[in-house]
């Protein structure tokens, strides 16, 4: 390869949309491609782009209608399956009753903010491993303050969130200003988590002593709806805004298309993925005071068993509403759409390979999509 | 010279492509134990020469080459009758790995010597390669990471690697052609590494040495061919050339030794003003640039022109030399602090640092301007989208819609819009890398024009472009980076294409008057 800038010219063309094009007719029209023979290729190159853009596209209905069903697909097959479980016979007696649909609801309020926590930085391009991590730590963080040190639940629920909050900034610092590669670094802090949850507690749940109002808050409904839903939505709209209607979100989606340009458009890129980690971290504790209220206590299991869940569900997220990008709707639809389809087959009698087979599929249909939604979209 | 000791030798050859000649009527001959040059300026042929001796373009019918007394038509040339012949070819890059030791370098060009089941023989790997080292003098260990190696060390190791298959001790000795092997280096590496090619040379084998950078390394060299628009301008022996003389050959046309006066007049008030400018490759510069200017920079690859812009944008950091905009020492760390004193950076690489390239138009366009759309607690999506339409109408984007994502542009409307990027916040310094490179003649004009009309309102701009011609006619003056420092101004009536050719190449010495 001779390194003239002719040859970067054509490097940097062949990169964007008219690769295709760019690399056969240049080629066959190649001129000396010494500087002095730039001018005519790039010639070349831009008018095979031209020819690219004039392209008779799809008809505009077509196109919508493609996009319509990138957009909506995952709504459609969810409408879907609940229908048939809700005519299944095997099924139908118990599937769509309010008492399933509020469990289903109530459980999965977890998941959902595990998912928040995770969508965050994702948008910037950084996957987060460890927030089930915090959930979980922070769920045993907040029974431990009542249980054994007879704290009120104001106090637990501060302590839970501080200690999230420390370890989002951990992981900023180590991700943003070390530049650690950060699904390493998140995959060691889950672990070690998981570890510290299990020294702790000697692998014993933290049950007792826990404030009844606290419980109630986890488990009752109000109007027919699960209370932990009062956290929930607030926290959806709220990721939703910052991602999507702040400054910050646009520069965290700025980072995630491509973090050089991003600096060079005067973006502080290890600032805004550090705070991303942080707010992931507070979106994680969230989600472990809503475990430690919805279980009764805590656990060093369960937190970190939503890690899965939530991965497959923040992929199969970002498939809809914004096809190609993670975004919090889409993985909050995600979550509800695994839990309501998993939760078909366990009353169909499939309880303990249902889930995992299911999140397992989801995730990878979902990241195949994905991929080739984007790749669709860059070229 | 038809001799024995030929070792390749081109009658005839020609390449033409469509609408366009390469080559014409090239004659070439190079004798064993020889150092043979090849110099000329950009398009004048010298790759093409390159990538027909190593099959991979065909040249026209007519032509022969002839490798080591064998006879091939020059149409019928492919890679393997080429290296079977005995060519071998170093490319610019060396292609080393430098994370891996000498040897497995080394073995990466012949295969490892295996045992029984496939085992690599380390033994017989390592005194192969002890031999080799010893032999090309490569001045390491085996064992040596290639990345701790010096430039010439790391040229020579991929000579090494290229000619260890057909150095088998025997008498007969092959046509090494390097490919602009000293533009990397510093001079004394280039002269390293031509004192090694020297006893390469004494050896048997001859030697096709192509270089942009050839008169700082002439004296190492024994003959010299320059090709100009496709032709043999002339081969004549290295002492019988000087500097000047070769420059002459490679432009066609007498040199013109009167220089233009490099003092600096501009008359308006400066806006920016450098002042012994050291980072990188860049030493002490200075110079200062006039409000409504277009200050073009000339050099070639290396002599530190992106280097200027991107630590005036503060990408790059700077410990010496003093920099005012507008008479305010600037000291921007971040280009955050370098917009925020109002400067401009288009990079000269779009795909890698400039395009967002799965966000929407209207995404890109504001990247730069996004706190603007920050009104009572949202972004201002409506005006957003208004100003991004009214944008890609003023700059000419063929584009269907604001929310159509960037990459789905063709490369100049992407450049478009990274310039409406930042030609919108009206910067007072306006700083361009490249900024039609991979840019259809069409594009080109617009991005020219639109260029012009914000000079016009006021901005400054600083503009590195390796297109001669277009540096001459867009900039109102040009400075001429050599080696790191400013070795020229040009101003009109001397600003022409010719004359920034001339001084692009000329050595580090001052220019003669």
């Amino acid at each position: 390869m001779i390194n003239t800038p002719a040859n970067t010219a054509e490097a940097g063309a062949g990169g964007t949309a008219e690769a295709t094009t760019a690399q056969s007719t240049p080629a066959a029209a190649a001129v000396e491609p010494d500087d002095g023979g730039q001018a005519k290729r790039t010639a070349d190159i831009g008018q095979a782009g031209e020819a690219v853009d004039a392209r008779p596209g799809r008809t505009l209905r077509e196109g919508l209608a493609v996009g319509l069903a990138e957009r909506y697909g995952l709504l459609l097959i969810f409408a879907a399956v609940v229908l048939f479980f809700a005519l299944w016979n095997q099924t139908s007696e118990t599937y769509l009753t309010a008492v399933n649909v509020r469990t289903i609801v109530g459980n999965q309020a977890v998941v959902a903010m595990v998912v928040l926590a995770m969508v965050v930085p994702l948008t910037a391009g950084v996957l987060d491993l460890s927030a089930a991590s915090i959930c979980g730590v922070t769920s045993m963080a907040a029974a431990a303050a009542m249980s054994r040190f007879d704290a009120p639940v104001w106090v637990a629920v501060a302590v839970a969130l501080a200690i999230g909050l420390g370890i989002g900034l951990i992981n900023g610092i180590a991700v943003a200003c070390f530049e650690i590669n950060p699904i390493i670094e998140t995959l060691g802090m889950a672990t070690l988590l998981g570890g510290v949850m299990i020294w702790y507690s000697d692998g014993q749940p933290i049950t007792r002593n826990l404030s009844l109002a606290f419980q109630d808050f986890g488990s009752l409904n109000w109007f027919g709806v699960p209370r932990l839903v009062v956290v929930l939505v607030p926290a959806i709209l709220g990721t939703w805004y910052l991602l999507d209607h702040t400054p910050y979100g646009r520069y965290l989606h700025a980072i995630g298309s491509n973090p050089r340009s991003a600096k060079l458009v005067g973006i502080r890129v290890p600032r805004t993925l550090l705070t991303s980690l942080v707010i992931a971290g507070g979106l994680a504790a969230l989600a472990g005071v809503l475990l430690c209220a919805r279980a009764g206590g805590a656990d060093p299991q369960t937190g970190p068993s939503f890690l899965f869940p939530a991965f497959a569900a923040v992929f199969l997220g970002a498939t809809v509403i914004r096809p190609g990008k993670p975004n919090p709707l889409g993985a909050v639809i995600g979550v509800f759409f695994i839990a309501f389809t998993v939760s078909g087959f366990g009353i169909a009698g499939a309880s303990a390979w249902a889930s995992p087979v299911f999140n397992g599929a989801a995730l990878l249909v979902a990241i195949t999509l994905q991929t080739s939604l984007t790749r669709r979209r860059r070229t | 010279m038809t001799t024995a000791a030929t070792a390749l030798s081109v009658r005839g050859l020609a390449k033409t492509y469509p609408g366009t000649t390469a080559l014409s009527g090239v004659d070439l001959d190079i004798a064993a134990g020889e150092i043979h040059a090849l110099a000329g300026g950009n398009g004048s042929g010298k790759s093409t020469l390159v990538k027909v001796l190593a099959g991979v373009e065909r040249a026209d019918p007519g032509g022969t080459v002839t490798i080591g007394g064998q006879q091939f038509p020059a149409d019928r040339l492919g890679p393997d009758l080429a290296r079977a012949a005995g060519l071998r070819f170093v490319h610019q890059d060396a292609g080393v790995f430098e994370d891996m030791t000498v040897e497995e370098n080394l073995a990466l060009g012949r295969g490892y010597p295996t045992g029984a089941g496939g085992r690599v023989r380390w033994a017989r790997l390592r005194a192969r390669t002890a031999e080799l080292i010893e032999r090309y003098e490569i001045g390491a260990l085996p064992s040596t990471r290639v990345g701790t190696l010096r430039p010439a060390s790391r040229t020579m190791l991929a000579i090494a690697r290229a000619l260890q298959d057909c150095d088998d001790g025997t008498a007969r000795r092959g046509v090494l052609v390097l490919d602009e092997p000293t533009a990397a280096l510093p001079r004394h590496e280039a002269e390293l590494l031509l004192s090694t090619l020297r006893r390469l040379a004494a050896a048997g084998w001859a030697v096709l040495f192509i270089s942009h950078h050839l008169v700082e390394t002439l004296h190492l060299v024994d003959r010299v061919s320059v090709l100009r628009d496709g032709r043999l301008a002339a081969t004549a022996d290295a002492n019988d050339l000087d500097e000047q003389k070769l420059i002459t050959l490679i432009v066609g046309r007498p040199l013109d030794r009167v220089f233009p006066d490099a003092a600096d007049s501009v008359g308006d008030r400066p806006v920016l003003e450098v002042a012994g400018l050291s980072v990188g490759p860049l030493r002490d510069v200075s110079f200062t640039l006039a409000q409504g200017e277009v200050l073009g920079v000339a050099g070639l690859l290396g002599s530190g022109r992106s280097t200027l812009l991107r630590s005036l944008f503060g990408e790059v950091a700077r410990s010496t030399g003093r920099v005012t905009l507008d008479g305010v020492p600037l000291r921007a760390r971040t280009p955050a602090q370098a917009m925020a004193a109002g400067i401009a950076y288009v990079p000269e690489d779009r795909g890698r640092d400039a395009a967002l390239p799965d966000l929407p138009l209207r995404e890109n366009l504001s990247a730069a301007t996004i706190s603007v759309y920050w009104r009572a607690l949202r972004m201002a999506r409506r005006a957003e989208r208004r100003d991004a339409g009214r944008l890609l109408h003023e700059f000419r984007v063929k584009a269907g819609s604001p929310e159509q994502p960037l990459a789905t542009l063709s490369g100049g409307n992407q450049q478009k819009v990274i310039l409406a990027r930042w030609l919108r916040r009206d910067p007072r310094l306006l700083l361009l890398d490249e900024p039609t490179q991979g840019v259809d003649v069409g594009a080109r004009a617009d991005i020219y024009r639109t260029l012009r009309a914000a000079v016009d309102a006021g901005t400054s701009v600083l503009l590195v472009a390796s297109d001669v011609e277009e540096l001459a006619r867009v900039s109102d003056r040009v400075l001429v980076l050599r080696g790191g420092r400013v070795a020229a101004q040009l101003r009109p009536p001397h600003l022409n294409p010719a004359t920034l050719t001339e001084l692009t190449y000329l050595t580090d010495k001052e220019p003669a008057r």
